[in-house]
């Protein structure tokens, strides 16, 4: 492993709550493939207890070998591969929904080229600069972020019609069993902490347990509101949570929708940072210098130009949003992966025992 | 060298980001206040309120806003805000709208089809203000009361203030889509129309259109419109007058109501409690009434006649016209969604025959308190 920064269990919260909230606010119907967002009350509880499940053998492997390296020898390549693919992934997923956003819904006269140029330097940028920099800022912009959602929900709160909330299931399992695939095909948090749960320091069980009742909590809080403030509207619309703001208002202050889309703008910055720098860590393992430095530049041309083609392309956007696709590789790399290396540990260590 | 390119990187920023590239002049756009959408020998026409920034500025600008009629003729609203655009010169700007009002033919015929139009333009907030017009919706955007086109803002005022500042009938465009597309409960809009009072136009909204589906149903006059407002718990300033030949005339006015609502079966049939708490107060009185002395007497009857107007709603949207617009449907699905399904019941037909027990506890309080 490279150089090696402890960040604060605070710093660590703050960077997967961002993660989380823009996952959350970036909900569509087109991508989770149900039409409401009531049954996903019960999704979000059973994400919060598969969560848990997931960021098990993470954390059962880091408590044992505190100072274990799950990209040394040769299966160590295998999973370099495939964590860098992975964060790839994900920042061109980031990249390429909040261009779809703003194409689609927000602004389609934004020019989103040049935004996209100056979001994909400055992100970069803080990647280079390392995690700290990062947990240092998503600090802060949580502050602001927290603020905002609180702002937003008590401007909902008189909106809310309570004849909106219908019966959970009103129309079978089916929206729950959606929303559970897509939320957990969007946890993208998980496999980051099984690559930097050592760089936490402080409890780490506590820091993680807390982030996911919280961040859950959000999701819950969220729709709850979304829903009463909009009812049956919102099968109607792209980005559910993006329309119900725009209803918001408190006193003086309308067209709440300017807070959102600053929130959503802070989260995806941070969030693409975050998968940028997780790439640029994974690489940090390989050991020749130069093949480093060109697998972290081939990471962050990929990142751009798939993040700009991905919205342009039916079948690449298909793919790369695919849930099944993301589901299945989230749980190898946030679960079999660190499953298999804590295997492998525990099988060496009994050997060396036994002799 | 850092600084320098930090420079260089934030004036590229100022420039490019700022949105200043292919930027319409705000005399090159057409910024909608409110729009009307018509129906004439199968073709939409639309009107378009919007502000005259040309004429207007200055103090001119603060002291009244200037506004544009503009209408025209198309298959589709697109095709028709594609017509006003050339005749505009200008770029529709949807984002400032704060008003949308349907005709009545249309609204008759089905909002449906035309509504999409405003689910899919992104820059169209669902929180516009959505009306039913009597007649045409043209007519309410033109009507010039001392020479002077009511702006949309004065619109949406009116519509607020017409139904004493209660917000449950103030449907905004995303309530009204929503209910439109649900089962079981109907839509709910302003009606606005205009009066004429002592050879003066004047708009009023003291009733509410009601769709089934997307159809606009029925139209509960102002009587009705109260007895809607009661029930739903919501109708704080609502000012009313009982009659009573034995005693007195009295007007008065609700400060503060809540209602408790309770749907269940019954021997296979639906019955619906009602409980209202009205605090209120009186307004105005026959000469030698004393509020103190004659509190019971002036609750009983105030009570008498909420009763009656929650009957009169009720007897409008579900006995008369099968619409549900109370949302009664909703609170028996919510605990009973298996029965329902089980045994495929229309909660709707149900509810015509269902037994409704209204009781209403008024508590006078003095104007001092209200």
């Amino acid at each position: 492993m490279g150089k090696e920064y402890k960040i604060s269990p605070y710093q660590i919260f703050s960077m997967f709550f961002l993660i989380h909230i823009f996952t959350a606010l970036t909900y569509s119907p087109k991508l989770s493939f149900s039409k409401g967002l009531w049954d996903l009350m019960l999704s979000a509880i059973i994400s919060l207890l598969l969560s848990f499940v997931l960021e098990t053998p993470s954390y059962v492997l880091y408590k044992k070998y505190q100072s274990c390296n799950m990209f040394s020898g040769k299966l160590g390549v295998v999973y370099m591969i495939i964590y860098a693919i992975y964060f790839i992934w994900v920042a061109c997923y980031v990249f390429s929904l909040m261009r779809v956003f703003i194409i689609s819904v927000m602004s389609p006269e934004t020019p989103v080229i040049l935004l996209s140029i100056f979001a994909f330097m400055g992100a970069m940028y803080s990647a280079h600069k390392g995690v700290h920099a990062i947990a240092r800022t998503s600090v802060m912009i949580v502050f602001f972020v927290f603020l905002s959602l609180i702002f937003i929900a008590l401007s909902l709160l008189p909106k809310i019609k309570t004849e909106n909330y219908l019966p959970f299931m009103s129309s079978g399992a089916e929206e729950t069993i959606n929303g559970v695939i897509y939320m957990m095909s969007r946890n993208f948090s998980l496999p980051a902490i099984a690559v930097i749960l050592p760089l936490i320091e402080g409890n780490k069980k506590a820091t993680l347990t807390i982030w996911n009742v919280v961040t859950h909590f959000f999701s819950l809080i969220i729709i709850f509101l979304t829903v009463g403030s909009l009812g049956k509207y919102l099968e109607t619309q792209i980005f559910q949570i993006y329309s119900v703001t725009r209803i918001a208002e408190v006193g003086v202050f309308r067209r709440l929708d300017a807070v959102y889309v600053a929130t959503l703008a802070m989260g995806s910055f941070i969030t693409f940072s975050e998968f940028c720098y997780f790439f640029s860590f994974v690489c940090s393992n390989i050991k020749k210098q130069t093949v480093k430095e060109i697998s972290v530049l081939l990471g962050a041309i990929a990142i751009f130009v798939f993040g700009l083609c991905i919205p342009q392309s039916k079948e690449f956007y298909y793919f790369i949003f695919n849930r099944y696709i993301l589901l299945i590789y989230n749980i190898i790399a946030a679960f079999i992966l660190p499953l298999i290396f804590l295997v492998k540990k525990l099988i060496i260590e009994n050997r060396s025992k036994r002799k | 060298m850092k600084k320098v390119s930090i420079i260089i990187i934030s004036f590229l920023l100022l420039v490019f980001i700022s949105g200043c590239m292919q930027v319409a002049q705000v005399n090159e756009k057409l910024i909608i206040q409110a729009m009307g959408v018509d129906l004439s020998d199968e073709e939409y026409i639309i009107t378009v309120q919007a502000l005259d920034v040309e004429s207007a500025g200055g103090k001119d600008l603060v002291a009244a806003k200037k506004v544009k009629i503009f209408k025209a003729r198309g298959y589709s609203i697109q095709d028709a805000m594609v017509n006003i655009k050339s005749q505009s010169g200008g770029k529709p700007i949807y984002s400032q709208a704060i008003l949308l009002i349907m005709g009545e033919e249309i609204a008759k015929s089905g909002v449906g089809v035309f509504i999409d139009f405003f689910i899919r333009n992104y820059d169209f907030s669902p929180g516009v203000n959505v009306l039913v017009a009597r007649g045409k919706a043209c007519d309410i955007l033109t009507t010039k009361i001392d020479e002077k086109i009511i702006t949309a803002e004065k619109l949406a005022s009116i519509s607020k203030e017409g139904m004493d500042a209660n917000n449950s009938v103030n449907s905004n465009m995303g309530q009204f889509i929503g209910d439109v597309k649900c089962e079981n409960r109907g839509a709910i809009a302003g009606y606005i129309m205009s009066e004429e009072l002592d050879e003066k136009n004047a708009l009023v909204v003291d009733k509410i259109a009601f769709f089934n589906g997307d159809k606009l149903v029925g139209v509960l006059d102002p009587e009705e419109s109260k007895g809607y407002l009661f029930i739903k718990g919501k109708s704080f300033g609502i000012s009313d007058l009982v009659y009573s030949p034995d005693f007195l005339d009295i007007t008065y006015t609700a400060s503060n109501s809540k209602s408790k609502i309770k749907v269940y079966l019954q021997e296979d049939k639906l019955s619906v409690s009602i409980d209202m708490n009205v605090s209120l107060y009186v307004s105005e009185s026959n000469v030698g009434v004393n509020c103190e002395s004659d509190s019971s007497n002036i609750e009983s009857l105030v009570s008498d006649r909420i009763k009656d107007l929650a009957k009169k709603a009720i007897k409008k949207s579900i006995i008369d016209n099968k619409t549900d617009i109370f949302g009664f449907s909703c609170r028996f699905l919510k605990f009973n969604f298996q029965y329902v399904k089980e045994n495929d019941l229309d909660l709707v037909e149900m509810l015509q025959d269902a037994e409704y027990n209204i009781k209403v506890k008024t508590k006078l309080v003095s104007a001092k308190s209200y």
